[in-house]
C-alpha cells in the first residue's frame, strides 16, 4: 500500500463513519456514546449487546443503521416457543413442476447482514445457542452442510434489565461472542424533549444509505491495520489478566468479587475496538486511553461474579473501574455506556 | 521515512537529556535526603552515646561522592528511546503516538501501510513540543528535606555538637575526658615548671602547649574522638622531638663500648637507656663541677697531687663514658695546666668542658622529661579510648583517679626519690641546683651540694596527716606555717633564694629537691 493509497483508505474511513455517525444521530436523540459504541463495534468485526428497559430505542437504532448501511436486515423477535429453526432455517420437503419431491433448504432470519436479535434473553437457552456458530464463525451448520454468512455479518441483540419472569439469562460462552456490551441510558430531559418533538411530527426522519457492505468490510480491513505500541498492547493483556482473581496478576476487587474473570476474547475485543476508535479520532496507533475508553463495554459482560458480589449488588462496571485504577491508569474510563 | 526518524530521534535524545538530568537530580537528592536524615539521627545520638560525628570529614567525603557519583547515575538514569517516547506521549497527551512510531521504526526502517502514516503522524504531532515543557528541569521535592536536613546538621554543629544529655553513655565518656584533661593540664604544668627551672628549652617549650591542651580537653563541647586526636596529634610531636633528642645524643655521646670490645647489652628502652646515659651525665657534671670550684678557689690551698689524681679519675670516667673529644680534650688540657701550677687557666678549661657536658645533661633531660609527658598522654589516650560505647561504665570510673601518680613528668635527675634498701649505697647525685628559676646562672650555677654523711634508715609513715606522732605542717613562707587554704603567692625574690639556699644545704637527696622546688614554683607561679 503507497502512502497515498493508505491516506485515502484512512480518508474514507474517517468519513463513512462520520456520515454513519450522522444518519443514525438524525434519528436517535443523544446517545452519542452509544451510536459510537455500536458503529465501532461494527467495523471491529463484532456483535454488540444492548441492555435497556424497552422504549429507549434500542430497535429503532439497529433499523437505523440498517438502512444507513444499505445492508439486509432482519429482525427475530426472540419469544419462549421460538426454535433454532426459526433463526437458522430448516429444510422443506417442496414438490417440483415433475411431480418429484426434495428437501429445500430455507434459510431462516440469520442469513442477513444485519440480524436483530430483539429480547434476546426471552428465547430458551437452546435457541440462544442457536445463534452461537453464525456469531463465531458467520457459517450456518443445518443437517451436515455449512451455509456461510453473507459478510459483513453483524449481530445486534437486545434484552431487557428488568423483566425477569420468562427469561433466560444468556449463557457466558454467549455473552462472551458479543464484542460489546452497552447499556441504553434513560434519556434527559432535553433529549426527551427532542424525542418528543422528533416522532410525533408528520415526517419522521429516516436515515439515508451512506455506506454499502464493500465499503463497510474495506473500512474493516483498514482498521485492522493499525498499529499497536506493545505497552499499549500489554497494558491490554494486564488488565484482562487482572480481573481473574486467581492470577498472580489480579487486582484486589477481581480477588474478592469475581469468580472468573475475561477471556482471552475480551483481549481481541479491546484491541479490535480500540484500532477502530483510534481511526475515528483521527489517530493511526492505538492508546492506553483506547483501551480505558472501551474497557467497561468490552469487559462487562465477560466476568463472573461470585455469590458475595451478587449478595452486595456489585456493579460489573465498578469492578472494571476499580481494576483500571489498581492497574494505574491515567485517562478519562468510559462513561457508564 | 528516514528523515523524519532523524527528526523523531533528535527531538527524544533532547527530551532523554533533561529526563536523566532530572532523574538524576532526583536521585541524588533522595540519597542526599536520607544521608542527611542519618546525619541527624547520629548527631542528635552523639548525646547520648559517645559516638561522635565527624562532620567535616564525612561532609566532604559525601561531597566527594556526590560529585563522582553523578556521571554514573546520569548514566544509568539515561532512558531508552521507547522510554522517552512514552514519558513524552503521556506528559504532551501525543496518546502514545511518539512510542507507536518507535516501535514500528525498530522494526523497520520504511514501515508498510498504515504504520508508515502513523510514524508521519507522530513526527506532525512532535513537531510543536518544546522540550523544556515537556522535561522541565526542576528542584526534586528532596531538596526541601535536604536543606532542612543541612541546616539542622549547621545548627547542631554550632550549638549543640559536643553536648551530652546527664547520665547517659556519652555524658560519662565526656567526663573520662573532661579528667584525662586535667590529668594532662597538671602533667603539662610540671613539665612547663621542669623546663624552666632545669632550663631545658623542649620541656619549657611542650609544657604551656600541654596544659593548653589539657584545658582544650576540658572544654563543654568536647567529643571522645577529637580529643583522642589532640591527644594523640601532640603525642606524636612530643615523639618526633624525643627522637631527634635521642638522635642528637647519640651522635653526641655514643653508647659505651663493653669491656670486651662490643656494645653494652642494649637498654630495654630508649627511655631506660637515656636514663642510663642521663645518669652517667650528672656524674661527670658533678665531678666537673667540683673540680672546677676547687681550681677557682683561689685563696684555698690546693693539695696539687690530690687535684691531679682527681683530674685523672675524671679523665679516666669521661672516657668511660665515650664523652665528646672536645670535652675530653678540654679536660686533659686542664690537667695540663694545673699541673703546671696555671689553677685560673685550669679553671677556665674545665668550665669550658662543663658546659659542654652541661649541654648534653640539658639535652638528656629533655628527652627524659618529653619521655615521660608521652606515658603521660599515653595513658591519657588509652582511658579515653577505653571510654567508648562499651567500655564507658566501669572505665570511667576506673580513670576517677587518672594518672598522676605514674604519668607526672619526674625531675630530671635519674634518680627518682626512691629509699635504697640496704641504706649502705652513697646517696645519688642531684642535678643542678642552688637557684630558683630566673635567679640562677643556668649551668654556671655554684657548686653541688655536699654529699650526705649519715646512714639513711628507710621509714614508712603510717595513718593519716594529723594523728600520731607525726603532723603535717605546710610552709607557706620562712618562718610562717599554715593550711592548704592558705592561698598561695609568689615569694619575694630574697625569700626564694634563701629557701633555694636552705634547701640546697640540706641533706636530701636532689630528686627531691628539685620536686620541692617544683611544688613551690607551682604554687606560685613560675617567675
Amino acid at each position: 500500500m503507497t502512502d497515498h493509497a493508505g491516506s485515502q483508505e484512512v480518508e474514507e474511513f474517517r468519513r463513512t463513519f462520520a456520515a454513519i455517525r450522522h444518519e443514525l444521530g438524525r434519528v436517535i436523540v443523544g446517545h452519542e456514546t452509544l451510536l459510537d459504541l455500536v458503529v465501532t463495534g461494527m467495523l471491529a468485526g463484532g456483535h454488540v449487546l444492548l441492555e435497556g428497559v424497552p422504549g429507549l430505542g434500542k430497535t429503532l437504532l439497529v433499523r437505523t443503521l440498517a438502512q444507513a448501511l444499505d445492508l439486509r436486515f432482519s429482525r427475530i423477535q426472540f419469544t419462549p416457543d421460538l426454535m433454532p429453526a426459526d433463526i437458522l432455517g430448516t429444510n422443506l420437503i417442496v414438490q417440483d413442476d415433475g411431480g418429484r419431491r426434495r428437501f429445500e433448504f430455507q434459510p431462516g432470519p440469520v442469513f442477513a447482514q444485519i440480524v436483530l436479535a430483539d429480547e434476546i434473553n426471552r428465547a430458551t437457552p437452546k435457541t440462544q445457542s442457536a445463534l452461537l456458530e453464525a456469531m463465531q464463525e458467520h457459517v450456518v451448520s443445518i443437517a451436515g452442510m455449512s451455509r456461510p454468512l453473507e459478510e459483513p455479518f453483524f449481530v445486534l441483540a437486545t434484552q431487557n434489565p428488568i423483566e425477569m419472569e420468562g427469561t433466560y439469562p444468556l449463557p457466558e460462552a454467549q455473552l462472551d461472542r458479543f464484542l460489546l456490551k452497552l447499556r441504553v441510558p434513560f434519556p434527559e430531559l432535553d433529549d426527551l424533549r427532542a424525542i418528543g418533538e422528533r416522532t410525533t411530527e408528520p415526517d419522521e426522519p429516516a436515515a439515508r444509505c451512506v455506506a454499502d457492505g464493500p465499503t463497510v468490510l474495506r473500512m474493516m480491513g483498514v482498521a485492522r491495520q493499525v498499529p499497536v505500541a506493545s505497552h499499549v498492547r500489554d497494558y491490554a493483556a494486564r488488565l484482562v489478566l487482572a480481573t481473574h482473581g486467581g492470577s498472580a496478576h489480579g487486582a484486589a476487587p477481581a480477588k474478592r468479587f469475581i469468580r472468573y474473570g475475561a477471556s482471552p476474547r475480551g483481549l481481541q475485543a479491546l484491541l479490535r475496538a480500540g484500532k477502530v476508535r483510534a481511526l475515528a479520532e483521527g489517530r493511526f496507533n492505538v492508546s492506553v486511553e483506547d483501551i480505558q475508553a472501551l474497557a467497561i463495554p468490552a469487559l462487562r459482560h465477560r466476568l463472573i461474579l461470585n455469590f458475595e458480589a451478587e449478595a452486595e449488588g456489585v456493579d460489573p462496571d465498578d469492578l472494571v473501574r476499580r481494576t483500571m485504577d489498581e492497574l494505574g491508569s491515567v485517562g478519562a474510563a468510559a462513561g457508564g455506556v | 521515512m528516514m528523515h523524519e526518524a532523524l527528526e523523531l530521534t533528535a527531538l527524544l535524545r533532547g527530551i532523554a537529556r533533561r529526563l536523566a538530568t532530572v532523574a538524576t537530580w532526583q536521585r541524588l537528592a533522595r540519597g542526599a535526603a536520607w544521608t542527611a536524615g542519618a546525619l541527624v539521627a547520629w548527631a542528635l545520638a552523639t548525646m547520648v552515646l559517645p559516638v561522635p560525628l565527624p562532620l567535616g570529614r564525612v561532609s566532604l567525603v559525601l561531597a566527594a561522592l556526590l560529585l563522582g557519583a553523578y556521571p554514573v547515575i546520569l548514566r544509568l538514569s539515561w532512558p531508552t528511546a521507547l522510554d522517552t517516547a512514552r514519558i513524552t506521549d503521556r506528559r504532551a497527551g501525543l496518546q502514545d503516538r511518539l512510542s507507536t512510531a518507535v516501535e514500528l521504526l525498530a522494526q523497520s526502517a520504511r514501515p508498510p501501510g498504515l504504520a508508515r502514516l502513523q510514524v508521519a503522524d507522530a513526527v506532525a504531532a512532535a513537531q510543536d513540543l518544546d522540550p523544556r515543557r515537556v522535561a522541565p528541569l526542576r528542584a526534586p521535592r528532596e531538596a526541601g528535606l535536604v536543606l532542612a536536613g543541612g541546616l539542622a546538621l549547621l545548627l547542631w554543629s554550632l550549638f549543640l555538637s559536643g553536648w551530652s544529655l546527664p547520665a547517659t553513655p556519652a555524658a560519662r565518656a565526656l567526663a573520662v575526658v573532661h579528667r584525662e584533661g586535667r590529668s594532662i593540664t597538671e602533667a603539662g604544668r610540671r613539665l612547663e615548671a621542669l623546663g624552666t627551672s632545669q632550663a631545658l628549652p623542649e620541656a619549657r617549650r611542650f609544657g604551656p602547649q600541654m596544659r593548653a591542651l589539657g584545658e582544650r580537653l576540658q572544654g563543654p563541647r568536647m567529643d571522645r574522638e577529637r580529643a583522642l586526636g589532640l591527644v594523640q596529634d601532640f603525642n606524636r610531636q612530643l615523639g618526633a622531638t624525643q627522637d631527634l633528642l635521642h638522635r642528637q645524643l647519640e651522635a653526641s655521646l655514643p653508647e659505651v663500648q663493653a669491656p670486651g670490645g662490643g656494645r653494652r647489652a642494649p637498654a630495654a628502652s630508649p627511655s631506660a637507656s637515656g636514663g642510663d646515659r642521663l645518669q652517667r651525665l650528672n656524674a661527670a657534671v658533678r665531678e666537673v663541677r667540683g673540680l672546677t670550684g676547687q681550681l677557682e678557689r683561689g685563696g684555698q690551698p690546693v693539695e696539687p697531687r690530690m687535684l691531679s689524681r682527681e683530674m685523672r679519675a675524671l679523665a679516666n670516667s669521661l672516657e668511660e663514658m665515650n664523652a665528646p673529644v672536645s670535652t675530653r680534650q678540654r679536660v686533659a688540657q686542664a690537667r695540663r695546666e694545673a699541673s703546671q701550677g696555671h689553677l685560673s687557666a685550669a679553671a677556665g678549661s674545665m668550665n669550658e668542658a662543663l658546659q659542654d657536658l652541661e649541654g648534653l645533661e640539658r639535652m638528656a633531660g629533655d628527652a627524659q622529661a618529653l619521655g615521660d609527658a608521652r606515658q603521660s598522654m599515653q595513658q591519657a589516650a588509652t582511658r579515653i579510648a577505653k571510654s567508648g560505647p562499651l567500655g564507658a561504665g566501669s572505665d570511667a570510673r576506673a580513670s576517677e583517679t587518672p594518672s598522676e601518680s605514674t604519668s607526672s613528668p619526674q625531675a630530671s635527675g635519674p634518680n627518682p626519690p626512691s629509699i635504697d634498701e640496704s641504706g649502705t649505697a652513697p646517696p645519688p647525685p642531684g642535678p643542678n641546683q642552688g637557684s630558683l628559676p630566673g635567679q640562677g646562672t643556668g649551668p654556671q650555677l655554684g657548686a653541688a651540694a655536699p654529699r650526705l654523711q649519715g646512714t639513711h634508715v628507710p621509714e614508712h609513715l603510717g595513718g593519716t596527716p594529723g594523728q600520731g606522732p607525726s603532723t603535717m605542717r605546710l610552709i607557706v613562707a620562712p618562718g610562717q606555717t599554715g593550711t592548704s587554704h592558705v592561698a598561695a603567692r609568689r615569694l619575694p625574690a630574697s625569700v626564694a633564694h634563701e629557701l633555694d639556699q636552705s634547701v640546697s644545704e640540706a641533706p636530701l637527696p636532689p630528686a627531691y629537691v628539685s620536686l620541692v622546688r617544683q611544688y613551690f614554683q607551682t604554687q606560685g607561679g613560675a617567675p
